[in-house]
């Protein structure tokens, strides 16, 4: 077998191998840091009592609206509220 | 170094094909889901390794690298490049290569854009598929390598099998690939719902898989059946190559899937047989594969008796044992309501339906290895022939048509007879117009009357189902027809889908019975210039020519071929000699009521043999496919309920499903235009040569001794017309006899004339002069006169009776003897 098929498999080999690791390459050890710092975060919160708030900051990821008319919920991109009317833009 | 390069490819895809099953594996069994994607991407990897793989050997085939086994045996220099392409799956290497990429090409497809449904069900698929692959990869690598060496590079190949010079070879094979390696996927699919105990959602998982493959498969199959009927000689029903049923079987299978799913999705029923056709679509796929590989069947698809079968074989067990066994072990999912609507009712028509089709694909199975089982046991060869599959099939596919024309009427049990009743007529009226339109045509026999009119039944169902829901929606919506067509089809594809496919099948059965049940065969020797009656036609014979090509020698008779005696057409059947083999390539002139095909099957320098059948309806085979594979395509294209997405998403995927749509449709027209296409050994000519006994053209001709003549000087008298050329040697040879005879009949008023195809008087003069010739001459000024008479070449001579009919023809130079013969007798009377 020539050298220069030796090599070319060589590289195609590497090449493949790098990839197949690829998934494995973000540690493991930064998923769980990241997993004990919110496990952390919510033990505080527990005991600062504020879990009543714990629904508020998930409302505040996705933002929602609310009618100043009439306070009935209405979807971000609304122009008119579907309860009274009130044009919202 | 190519080779070298090659084989490493190959080993490597099997390397990392078996890493990535394991590596799912793992992530099943440890819930890991890196693991899963380094096992997808081990899927990614051996794709493109493939296709690298293939795209080398792709290359050794257009750079002639002979040095390379496979390339030598299966290439030449003077191929066409076409062809050099299509030699990539001529041989086993080659087709197992390509089957590899395919199989984990659509493993790809499969984890690239998972729907829900697919999504709990791809890690155990991903295992099987990626198994199944890496069998192959396996098998090509170690058994049949593609790259293999030859120690000595020959100067040139042996050249392509001249059988599959073809373009068939183009587009048949890769589509019935295609189909075969989709049916892996249902079948991944469905025992990965077992394992995982989702048995009700594999279905509409797999749906379009199966449908997919279903059509690939039907493709091929299909354009199988062209290519034999273009070239292998129409070897007839179930004559045709026994590999072909390898192919039909899972084809049927899958088609009693695609019944048997709509059933599960619906009231969950029919699980176990789901199940038990997934794995018998799937293993029928591997048996059609050991067939073409074990030598069991002798075939013009076989590549030879090998060691392969045998792996195949145990693959297959394993395949069998360890799918059943999933299905046993798991038994206890199975139990569903079994509810039985009684055999009358939609669920009871499915059911007869499926053990239709599963008691078909055992006829089929046992017709096509009988031969071989009675040899191992009896030593005596019993040939499942022709009679024993129309004996055995014929009545299975007459109920199969009755189911169809009854099924789609029938709904829940109790409202059965009612409906029957009520939506009946349709049925009734197409069975009654098509029977009785079939019998005015002259297609009598009670076989096949009873087949066209439950055709015609199963046809007027499917058009009134259709018929009936678009004209309700289109009084309940108040759309226009059109409109409302377009929009209940694209609601419901399924549904019109398989109606359209029910009606393409109907069609086939006409085109089926008509061919099969209506065919004339007949073989004729004629010499040239001779003419032969077969039924309406009349074959005259014109002359054979012979050709040397780069690699062969051609040899094609002219034969103009007349219907009710009028000129149709003139055939050019052929035989191609190559230096292994000798390929007769038949002329097809087709109609909608028969096709005239012509077979060259043997020549001397006086005579020749023709093999000429004439085949009823066969155009109806060709549409009914075509409208088959339609409603196919219709139910595959995703609906636009099923689909919800956001908007720029949605309008992306309109414009790549357009996209695709239009590379599928150009290459189906492609694969139409090469097939169906003109040509095929019939082209027409304007005018053809009047047969003896019908009427002279009529002329009118500027004599070269001043005057003029025209057929209706020549009243009365006999006539001899002779069409000749000075460049012409068999013209020189056959002249002074016509002079003399003209010197001896010209006292008795016959009328001698030259008509010479060529415009330059001077040189006619010369020769009239050379030769003696005293009788009239004239010049074809634009070749008018020939052309009326359908002249094809000089000489020919006509010769015409004194009430202006044409009483005899020369294709040819004329004898003295002949000649005189004819003027006696019609001076005689």
């Amino acid at each position: 077998m020539g050298i220069g098929s030796i090599l070319v498999g060589v590289a195609l080999a590497l090449l493949v191998g790098a990839y197949l690791a690829r998934p494995f390459r973000q540690p493991e050890a930064e998923f769980d840091r990241a997993i004990e710092h919110w496990v952390a975060q919510a033990r505080a919160a527990l005991q600062a009592g504020e879990v009543a708030a714990a629904p508020a900051a998930t409302a505040a990821e996705e933002p929602v609206n609310f009618c100043p008319q009439c306070g009935r919920r209405v979807g971000t991109d609304d122009r008119f509220c579907a309860g009274c009317g009130r044009p919202l833009r | 170094m190519l080779s070298e390069v090659g084989t490493i490819t190959i080993g490597l895809a099997l390397a990392v094909c078996l890493y990535a099953s394991l590596a799912v594996f793992l992530s099943i069994r440890r819930s890991d889901p890196r693991w899963l994607q380094s096992g997808w991407n081990g899927i990614y990897a051996t794709t493109a390794i493939l296709g690298f793989g293939l795209l080398l050997l792709l290359f050794a085939f257009l750079t002639n690298r002979f040095e390379i086994q496979y390339v030598a045996q299966h290439s030449s220099r003077a191929l066409p490049v076409y062809l050099k392409v299509s030699a990539l799956w001529a041989g086993q290497e080659g087709s197992l290569l390509l089957w590899s990429f395919l199989q984990i090409l659509f493993a790809l497809l499969l984890i690239a854009r998972p729907s829900v449904r697919t999504r709990p069900l791809l890690p155990w698929a991903t295992v099987i598929l990626g198994c199944v692959a890496a069998f192959f990869i396996g098998v090509t690598l170690f058994l049949s390598n593609p790259f293999a060496r030859l120690d000595h590079a020959p100067f040139d190949g042996q050249g392509l099998n001249p059988l599959l010079r073809h373009p068939g070879m183009i587009f048949h094979p890769p589509s019935l690939y295609l189909g075969y390696v989709g049916l892996a996927v249902p079948f991944a699919l469905a025992m990965a719902a077992l394992i995982t105990g989702r048995v009700d959602e594999w279905t509409r998982a797999a749906r379009r898989w199966t449908l997919a493959a279903w059509l690939f498969l039907g493709l091929g199959l299909f354009l199988g059946a062209r290519w034999a009927y273009d070239v292998l000689g129409w070897g007839g029903y179930w004559g045709w190559d026994p590999v072909e049923n390898a192919g039909l079987m899972p084809w049927f299978t899958a088609t009693a899937l695609l019944h048997g799913a709509v059933v599960q999705e619906e009231r969950k029923g029919f699980r176990t047989w789901n199940l038990v056709l997934v794995i018998l679509s799937f293993v029928l796929v591997l048996f059609g594969t050991f067939t073409t590989r074990s030598g069991l069947i002798q075939s013009v698809h076989a590549f030879g008796r090998s060691a392969l079968g045998y792996y195949f074989l145990a693959f297959i067990g394993l395949v069998l044992v360890g799918s059943f066994a999933l299905v046993f072990r798991y038994r206890s999912f199975l139990r569903g309501n079994s509810s039985s609507e009684g055999l009358l009712s939609r669920e009871g028509a499915f059911l007869i339906a499926l053990v239709l089709f599963v008691t078909l694909t055992v006829s089929v199975f046992v017709g096509s290895t009988l031969p071989t089982i009675t040899d191992v046991l009896s030593h005596r060869r019993f040939e499942a022939g022709p009679e024993w599959f129309d004996r055995v099939t014929g009545p299975q596919f007459g109920l199969m048509v009755l189911v169809l024309a009854l099924c789609p009427l029938l709904g829940r049990s109790a409202q059965a007879l009612r409906r029957l009743r009520s939506r009946g007529w349709p049925a009734l009226v197409g069975g009654v117009v098509v029977a009785g339109s079939a019998a005015l045509a002259g297609f009598t026999g009670w076989t096949s009357l009873v087949g066209f009119a439950l055709a015609g039944m199963a046809g007027g169902t499917a058009v009134a189902e259709i018929a009936w829901d678009v004209v309700g929606r289109s009084r309940r919506k108040e759309e226009p027809f059109l409109q409302a067509l377009q929009r209940q089809v694209s609601r419901h594809r399924r549904r019109y889908g398989g109606y359209l496919v029910h009606f393409g099948l109907v069609l086939l059965v006409i085109g089926i019975i008509g061919t099969r049940v209506h065919a004339l065969e007949t073989e004729v020797v004629l010499s040239p210039g001779e003419e032969a009656q077969i039924g309406r036609y009349t074959l005259v014979f014109e002359d054979l020519r012979q050709e040397q090509a780069t690699d062969h020698v051609r040899t094609e008779a002219r034969i103009a071929a007349y219907r009710d005696r009028e000129y149709l057409t003139t055939l050019t059947p052929r035989i191609d000699a190559y230096a292994q083999q000798t390929v007769g390539v038949p002329a097809l002139r087709p109609g909608w009521r028969e096709d005239l095909y012509v077979v060259l099957a043997a020549y001397s320098p006086t005579e020749i043999t023709l093999k000429v059948f004439i085949n009823p309806l066969a155009t109806f085979l060709w549409l009914g496919g075509l409208i088959l594979l339609a409603g196919g395509a219709v139910a595959v294209w995703p609906s636009a309920e099923e689909v919800r997405l956001p908007v720029a998403e949605a309008r992306r995927r309109k414009v790549r499903n357009t996209v695709a749509a239009v590379v599928v449709l150009a290459l189906l027209i492609a694969a139409g235009a090469a097939m169906w296409g003109p040509g095929h050994g019939a082209s027409a000519r304007l005018v053809g040569r009047p047969l003896p006994g019908q009427p002279a053209p009529d002329f009118t001709l500027t004599l070269l001794d001043g005057g003029t003549i025209s057929l209706a000087d020549l009243e009365g008298r006999v006539a001899v017309l002779n069409f000749w050329a000075t460049w012409c040697p068999s013209c020189e040879e056959e002249l002074p006899a016509i002079q003399s005879i003209w010197e001896e009949y010209q006292g008795r008023g016959v009328v001698f004339l030259g008509v010479a195809l060529q415009e330059d008087e001077a040189i006619v003069r010369g020769a009239a002069d050379q030769y003696g010739l005293t009788y009239l001459l004239a010049l074809d000024i634009g070749e008018q006169v020939s052309t009326a008479y359908g002249v094809t070449g000089v000489p020919e001579t006509f010769v015409i009776d004194p009430e202006g009919n044409v009483a005899f023809v020369h294709i040819g130079p004329v004898t003295a003897e002949e000649l005189i013969e004819e003027l006696e007798s019609l001076l005689g009377q």
